[in-house]
């Protein structure tokens, strides 16, 4: 019986599983094109490397569940996307073609395109498996598109490089040291710091929420801004102003960034202070830039 | 005058009036000796050399060696006075001194102006080297190097509004439309809005720049967002909050 068990394990492997794709980067930019199911991991080897799933990490359960959260976004611990999909038998031997001619030279859903100064990898037709991609971790990466029709986010861990990121659905950053921008649509934006960053952030939401954790002795100037929303912290936030009045004007008390709610409200510079809709000021003396934008959810800021 | 002799004694009083009246006016006109005439010129002579220290700065006054060295001359001068025009070196010192206060006052009092100049100057070159590089984390930088600039100025703006309308990067442009809501006190900053919201930028940013405008009050934004409303193609999330904010400007 044992044996048989395993004979089932090792052929359905053998069914299931993809050969992974390697590629030297050359320091190119390496680009991501309405690529979903996407986790990105800085290695510190030279070579791109995408392979089929994702790994599994310490924030995910043991049990295989599907995680939507609050606001139905699916995360990636969603059993049909992790799960190695079969090929369809009578496509043996061919090669998937988008609508827009691009071919999957990968096998694995996607087109790797080297071009002079990037690495372009684009989804071909209807991607619904998860990758991981590891990249050299002082890359410049860049995510852009994805599509509300397709399931899954980005998750980036352990990046040098400067990160640029567009994305519908959910965004997962950790331990990204180089430059960071990260926009997106619907889904959420949970960013995680071990050691302080030391370059610009911005992370902005549209209609869902920005939650970041930070080492309590980060050094940084925040700027947080929310329509409708909230914003929350642990951290000590030495708020500064945040207009600029015009030349002529004498007063020392300005309007700012009027909302439906509140049409009136006035920043007074002699004694600091907060807007309703949003806040600059500085944490432990400042640093490099943290900017976060839920415009109509809630910001989290928190001690790790 | 003549008084009618109608008393003795009356006339006999006004006769000796008349002698002492005589007696005064027959006296002679006081002279200085030449001791007070000396001590006098000494004062005027170091005065003059006050004067002359005073003036040191100014070339064509102190090298007048008379000032100094002739103080008969300069006492003649004074009890003359001055002609019209001819203005004694105590006065021209005078004006002179005044005329450095109030050129002193004016270059410090100006000071904090040429400083914010040269920043500005510093970070509209910054910028427009930023904005143009190749890495789009890098033109992010030209949005954040303007969070310093202390004042509305018209070339920050521009930059900004630029960036906001023609960037091909969503994360640049949505940076350039944060660092532009420092500047929504200014009417410029206000059209480089409109102008972005005309440009059909991409939803984030569109979301971003119509609650910007509706918080705003601004009713020039009402056309925009009727044809966000009106266009089905929008992911109706978009549609809905267009909706919203006509809602609330009208």
């Amino acid at each position: 019986m044992r044996y048989l068990l395993i004979l089932y394990f090792a052929s359905w492997s053998l069914l299931y599983a993809q050969e992974p794709y390697t590629l030297a980067t050359g320091g190119k930019t390496i680009e991501f094109k309405d690529v979903t199911n996407l986790t990105i991991l800085g290695t510190a080897g030279s070579q791109l490397r995408i392979e089929q799933g994702r790994e599994r990490t310490e924030s995910d359960s043991e049990d295989d569940c599907s995680c939507d959260d609050d606001n139905g976004n699916v995360f990636f611990r969603n059993t049909r996307n992790d799960r190695p999909q079969r090929q369809d038998p009578r496509a043996d031997g061919l090669r998937r073609i988008s609508a827009s001619g691009v071919i999957d030279n990968t096998n694995l859903g996607v087109s790797v395109t080297e071009e002079a100064d990037r690495i372009l990898i684009r989804r071909v037709g209807s991607q619904q498996r998860a990758i991981t991609v590891r990249v050299p971790n002082s890359a410049e990466v860049k995510v852009g598109g994805g599509s509300l029709m397709h399931d899954g986010g980005v998750e980036i861990r352990d990046l040098r490089g400067a990160l640029d990121v567009s994305s519908t659905k959910t965004i997962r950053l950790q331990n990204v040291m180089g430059p960071v921008a990260a926009n997106a649509m619907y889904g959420d934006i949970i960013a995680v710091w071990d050691r302080a960053p030391t370059e610009e952030v911005r992370l902005h939401s549209t209609y869902a929420n920005v939650d970041v954790s930070l080492p309590a002795s980060a050094k940084v100037d925040v700027r947080f801004s929310t329509s409708y929303g909230e914003m929350f912290t642990d951290f000590n936030i030495q708020v500064k102003s945040n207009t600029v009045p015009e030349p002529e004007e004498t007063d020392r008390q300005v309007r700012v960034f009027p909302s439906g709610g509140d049409r009136n409200f006035t920043f007074d510079f002699r004694s600091g202070g907060e807007r309703k809709q949003g806040l600059t000021g500085s944490i432990n003396g400042g640093g490099p830039l943290l900017a976060l934008t839920a415009t109509y959810k809630n910001i989290y800021l928190r001690k790790q | 005058m003549t008084v009618p002799p109608s008393d003795e004694e009356l006339e006999r009083e006004l006769n000796e009036l008349d002698e002492m009246r005589r007696e005064i006016g027959s006296l002679p006109d006081p002279t200085p000796s030449a001791r007070a005439d000396q001590r006098f010129a000494d004062l005027l002579h170091r005065a003059g050399a006050v004067q002359t220290q005073n003036l040191a700065s100014q070339p064509d006054l102190a090298s007048q060696p008379d000032v100094a060295s002739q103080p008969t001359r300069v006492h003649l001068a004074y009890a003359r006075g001055p002609s019209p025009g001819q203005r004694s070196p105590l006065y021209l010192g005078i004006a002179a001194s005044l005329l450095l206060v109030f050129a002193l006052g004016w270059y410090l009092g100006g000071a904090p102006d040429r400083k914010l100049e040269r920043q500005l100057a510093a970070t509209r070159t910054l910028m427009l080297e930023l904005m143009h590089d190749g890495r789009s984390t890098t033109r992010m930088q030209a949005a954040t190097v303007s969070l310093s600039v202390p004042v509305a100025d018209p070339v920050v703006i521009e930059h900004l509004g630029e960036m906001l309308r023609t960037d091909e990067n969503t994360n640049v442009r949505l940076a350039a439309l944060d660092a532009l809501q420092r500047f929504t006190e200014s009417d410029l900053a206000r059209e480089q809005l409109l102008a972005a919201m005309a440009a059909d930028p991409p939803p984030a940013v569109q979301v971003q720049l119509m609650e910007t405008l509706v918080a705003l009050e601004d009713v020039r934004v009402l056309p925009y967002l009727e044809e966000l409303i009106q266009n089905d193609t929008l992911p109706q999330p978009l549609r809905d909050a267009a909706e919203l904010g006509s809602f609330k400007l009208i």
